[in-house]
């Protein structure tokens, strides 16, 4: 009896527990390379297709370098390089914190033009743009763009 | 161990048995009966408040509503369904907004010009909309204690008539090839023949499944001529493509016109300026995994005598149907074609067969009068079993009018070997 009684409350707790686990779903998208399989990367999530252009909008499963961001868009480009475009959020903690960390990662970034920096390897590139006022301080996130490259075709 | 586990699973029944318990479980109402049923108790509980489901943009704040285990401040009557507003405390919000994609999955999630950020789950019972109302300078992905949301729930009218519940007898059959014809054209207009019968072109898509029969192989022709002028000027373009939206694959590039000195070319190109038309043709052969019965059985029509005043009677029919507003005859003759038609496209979208009835019943509410064409040309298929009309004196075989309304009517037709009358079969 006590037994039966057990049996019946362990199954009433799993049915508690069968829920969505969120944290399980956030999504890193410096994970993503030339190879990743993208429909395979969002399986589970709402991820909207098209042609052959992804967009994934809900922030609550976005993240770069540990930076939630609004939103992404994923598409080929015309030179057969797959193209990652994030809109941050107008944040000057998450710009210091990703050029920290893009610093630690790849070295001192190029500065293409002014307030454009890059920094990458043979397989990525990473651009961040940043609008800063006359005072030289951090207005808003322009873009951030990583290109994807075949390394083999290097 | 035991004692613990099963002491800890105690608990939780409690909590759950806590929820249930709740007063009004809103998450329970998916109809205008439920809604009926709880606005009811609710009345029998407060006896001092006058609760009326007929009155639009009532609001109601009796204590003890729930949405799952959400709480809920305040409920709306508002027509076509009900509001439900959360409070800002407990993170309700969040917990709305979580219970739903526990319960229905990931909603289909937008944000609009003021950043309102939206989630809706449309089923044929009812259509949910989760709206969030976040505080001042927070973000989604930081939803909690003081946010709000509203969710608004509209109930959708159901039809018994099998013709509105077409959807659930559709079989999904896995790589079925979807063929669809592509056009893109500029300055030109053109006929699309399967099998030497003309195909109606309403839009540059054209669902090509339903007009297969066999494996074929399936004859496409296209004819296309100038839109102005008597030829073809260098501004003017055509392009056509078979392809397999399944797979995403083209299965043909039929033809290409380009514009006179231009680069892009596909195969096979025609550069044919000055000309009056021109006619493109392939046979190709289709694979889908099963075929339907269609006109296969029907009759050769060629040499009906009777054939004329066999359509006219058939639109006769359908008249007579609108004025008496008789929707099990309605349903009769057109049930066979709507199943074969999304059948093939594997059409399962409720919304399709509720809004094709509901046109029905938009019909009988409004057409008074109705007029059938009686000089018109036939065109047959190639093997004669397959019929269309070409009104020569009207707009269309059929014209249901009513005050500043009308609607017109013009089907494909077949007779079954059993049969002396003829059946409608595609649209």
């Amino acid at each position: 009896m006590k037994k039966t009684i057990t049996l019946i409350l362990m199954c009433t707790c799993l049915c508690t527990y069968s829920q969505i686990n969120y944290k399980k779903l956030i999504r890193n998208l410096e994970e993503i390379n030339f190879e990743t399989d993208i429909e395979k990367f969002f399986k589970e999530l709402r991820v909207n297709k098209s042609d052959d252009n992804y967009t994934f909008k809900d922030e609550r499963f976005l993240r770069f370098h540990g930076v939630i961001v609004d939103d992404m868009k994923y598409y080929t480009s015309y030179s057969l390089n797959k193209v990652i475009h994030i809109t941050p959020f107008n944040n000057e903690k998450d710009a210091l914190v990703l050029i920290k960390k893009l610093t630690q990662l790849y070295g001192e970034p190029t500065d293409i033009i002014h307030h454009v920096l890059s920094w990458g390897n043979s397989k990525k590139t990473i651009t961040l743009e940043i609008e800063k006022n006359e005072d030289n301080k951090f207005e808003k996130f322009r873009e951030i763009e990583i290109t994807l490259r075949n390394d083999k075709n290097d | 161990m035991i004692k613990t586990i099963s002491l800890s699973c105690l608990f939780f029944s409690l909590m759950s048995c806590n929820i249930s318990s709740t007063k009004y479980d809103l998450g329970t109402i998916h109809s205008q009966n439920e809604l009926n049923n709880i606005l009811n108790l609710m009345q029998k509980n407060n006896i001092d408040v006058d609760i009326d489901s007929s009155f639009y943009y009532d609001e109601l704040t009796p204590k003890g509503m729930f949405y799952n285990d959400v709480p809920i401040q305040k409920l709306v009557l508002h027509g076509l369904g009900i509001t439900l507003h959360t409070d800002t405390i407990n993170f309700s919000a969040k917990r709305l907004l979580e219970t739903l994609e526990n319960d229905k999955g990931f909603g289909n999630y937008k944000t609009d010009l003021w950043e309102n950020h939206t989630f809706q789950w449309d089923n044929e019972q009812e259509n949910l909309k989760l709206k969030l109302e976040l505080a001042k300078g927070n973000h989604l992905a930081n939803i909690g204690e003081k946010d709000n949301a509203t969710l608004e729930i509209t109930f959708n009218d159901s039809y018994k008539i099998p013709l509105a519940n077409i959807y659930k007898q559709i079989k999904i059959e896995k790589n079925n090839p979807n063929y669809i014809l592509k056009i893109n054209s500029y300055g030109v207009y053109y006929q699309v023949y399967l099998n030497n019968l003309r195909i109606d072109n309403l839009y540059s898509w054209i669902s090509i499944n339903p007009y297969i029969l066999d494996k074929g192989p399936i004859s496409l022709k296209i004819k296309v001529f100038p839109t102005e002028g008597n030829t073809f000027s260098k501004e003017d373009s055509f392009k056509a493509t078979l392809v397999n939206e399944t797979t995403e694959e083209i299965v043909s590039s039929i033809a290409t016109i380009v514009k006179k000195g231009g680069t892009t070319y596909l195969y096979p190109i025609s550069l044919l300026f000055d000309k009056k038309s021109e006619q493109f043709e392939i046979n190709f052969t289709p694979k889908l995994n099963s075929y339907p019965k269609a006109w296969s059985d029907g009759v050769d029509l060629r040499k009906d005598k009777k054939l004329k005043k066999k359509i006219i009677a058939l639109y006769k029919k359908i008249g007579e149907f609108v004025l008496t507003k008789d929707e099990q005859g309605i349903n009769d003759l057109f049930y066979t074609m709507l199943l074969e038609e999304n059948q093939v496209i594997q059409n399962t979208d409720y919304k399709f067969f509720t809004e094709n009835w509901v046109q029905w019943l938009t019909n009988f509410k409004n057409t008074y009068k109705y007029s059938i064409s009686e000089n018109f040309k036939i065109n047959f298929n190639t093997t004669g079993k397959l019929i269309k009309t070409i009104p020569l004196d009207k707009e269309s075989m059929l014209i249901l009018t009513g005050k500043n309304f009308n609607s017109k009517h013009n089907y494909y037709l077949y007779q079954a070997q059993n049969s002396s009358e003829l059946k409608i079969i595609r649209q």
